[in-house]
């Protein structure tokens, strides 16, 4: 489904990510493991268009996007739940909600998906009028994933979901990325707590300054011992 | 949430007109009201560019003039060819209006607006200059004014005197503003103009083409100056170089509301007006004008952020 390829890219002269390859398969959750600042965030601005590589290419369903802009990267299948929620603070619940189809195809199931939404995240029903600044961060978490299934994604990507959340709620949301799963959509999980995110991973890529350095199934890399020391930090 | 606001500002000006009674307080409210619409269209637009785009256009004061004058073109045409319908004239001045909005967006403000805040005004500038320099070389610099069959349509209430075109200016504020209010806060492209100026890149992840929205955006408000335009061309007397006049008159407005908000813009616009006419018949027409620039002045000093401004996030 999602493939990239032997990607390099950078920050002016300076390159941060070395010829990385990664693939997420049909209905599968997949880990991006690492510390902070080995480069899972600078690949993901690479899938979703912010950054445009220096070589290597992403293909989506036998499609290049390669370079294309952020916003067509959405209307291709791939939906984004960015690093610190990026929610729109001054619009309620709602609007957040339904900022969220732009395609066609979602504006004629916005309602329908909406209700699944609601059903899947009650609190955020109850809360549906209310500006978005307002919620919990637990919460703002579950309205940014709602936000970003309401355009209808093959694909969902979710960057640093842990981040500002108690672990109570990231519990709540990495339950809630295996009910996505199950209805069939692919996700693709780029996570620092290595250990939560492997548990409910499939494959998992683990990254280092820059490159993969490991890959497989999650449980392939959690037993690998030198992953742990190294990298996983457990 | 606009039409509480509007209402309670009209409701506000009955109750001071019944109370005193005296014709001259009456007949400066009523003037006051009537120019205090036509500012609060010609804000408008400069406010949602502002609030949207964060891009200060300083030739929104002579895209206006521009529209008076194109309106002023097309009636003496009609005079000529008397079968056109006149409201005819009116959609065709805002409608190249909006088309000179997409050529200014596309051509001007988009490639140097990644350059930061400034390069925009200085390429607008260039366009306000461009603007009054045309209109001289066709116009002259005489001052003009359009005539028209209901230019000479006044009532006489108790003493009180009463435009027909005022009172269209007035009406036509409202549906404005309302309209506005409604595209913004009911329609999925005002969620996605909202969204856009709130964390554009967050938009774009959401398949939002926030160049696009900003373009659409920036099209409204200069077909907004298109209306501003008419209905300065068909009630006031104008020059080529009336335009930054009027900007200067807008700004005032526009920081006394808040940047980016309708209801402030419209409530500072009737404030402003209803100073400005107060001092201009009292005192004399300069210190009026005066008097706005005071009130822009003593507002940025002492709260930047307008009466009814708040602070994104």
């Amino acid at each position: 489904m999602l493939e990239v390829n032997n990607l390099s890219a950078g920050y002016g002269r300076i390159q941060v990510l070395w010829d990385v390859s990664i693939n997420v398969k049909d209905k599968e959750i997949v880990a991006l493991v690492g510390a902070n600042g080995m480069g899972k965030s600078t690949l993901i601005k690479c899938i979703m268009g912010v950054l445009k590589p220096k070589s290597g290419n992403i293909f989506f369903n036998d499609k290049d996007i390669t370079g294309k802009a952020p916003h067509e990267i959405n209307r291709n299948g791939i939906a984004l739940v960015p690093e610190g929620r990026r929610l729109f603070y001054l619009m309620t619940v709602e609007e957040n909600l339904l900022v969220g189809s732009q395609t066609r195809e979602s504006k004629e199931n916005r309602f329908k998906n909406l209700r699944k939404i609601y059903s899947t995240f009650p609190e955020l029903e109850m809360r549906r009028s209310q500006l978005a600044g307002t919620l919990s961060g637990g919460e703002q978490q579950m309205l940014a994933i709602g936000r970003a299934l309401m355009s209808q994604p093959s694909l969902l990507i979710l960057d640093e979901p842990s981040l500002g959340l108690s672990p109570k709620a990231f519990q709540r949301v990495l339950s809630v990325i295996n009910e996505i799963r199950e209805a069939g959509i692919s996700i693709l999980l780029s996570e620092q707590s290595a250990v939560q995110a492997l548990r409910v991973a499939d494959g998992a890529f683990v990254m280092q300054s820059g490159r993969v350095v490991l890959s497989g199934s999650s449980s392939e890399v959690m037993s690998n011992r030198n992953i742990k020391e190294a990298y996983l930090g457990v | 949430m606009i039409y509480p606001i509007i209402l309670g500002v009209l409701t506000l000006a009955i109750v001071a007109a019944l109370l005193v009674k005296q014709t001259i307080i009456v007949q400066l409210l009523l003037i006051s009201l009537v120019s205090g619409s036509l500012f609060a269209i010609a804000a408008s637009g400069l406010s949602l560019t502002y609030g949207i785009q964060k891009v200060m256009n300083v030739a929104h004061g002579d895209l206006i003039i521009l529209g008076s004058y194109l309106l002023l073109s097309f009636t003496s045409l009609s005079s000529k060819i008397p079968e056109i319908n006149p409201v005819l004239f009116v959609i065709l001045t805002i409608l190249i209006l909006g088309i000179s909005g997409v050529f200014l967006n596309v051509v001007l403000i988009e490639p140097v607006k990644k350059y930061g805040f400034e390069p925009p005004i200085l390429i607008t500038f260039g366009a306000l200059i461009f603007i009054e320099a045309v209109l001289q070389l066709i116009y002259g610099g005489d001052v003009r004014g359009i005539t028209i069959a209901y230019s000479s349509i006044n009532y006489v209430v108790d003493g009180v005197f009463i435009q027909y075109l005022g009172l269209v200016t007035l009406v036509t504020c409202l549906i404005t503003f309302g309209l506005i209010e409604v595209v913004i806060s009911k329609t999925d492209l005002g969620r996605a103009i909202r969204a856009s100026s709130q964390d554009a890149e967050a938009a774009e992840f959401l398949g939002i083409n926030v160049k696009k929205i900003q373009l659409i955006a920036f099209v409204i408000a200069t077909m907004l100056a298109g209306e501003a335009g008419v209905l300065y061309g068909l009630t006031q007397d104008f020059t080529p170089t009336t335009g930054p006049t009027i900007l200067i008159t807008i700004l005032a407005i526009i920081v006394l509301g808040g940047i980016g908000s309708l209801s402030g813009t419209f409530v500072s616009s009737m404030v402003i007006s209803i100073i400005d006419v107060v001092i201009s018949y009292y005192v004399n027409a300069g210190i009026g004008y005066l008097a706005t620039l005071i009130i822009f002045l003593i507002v940025i000093v002492v709260k930047p952020t307008g009466i009814f401004g708040r602070s994104l996030r």
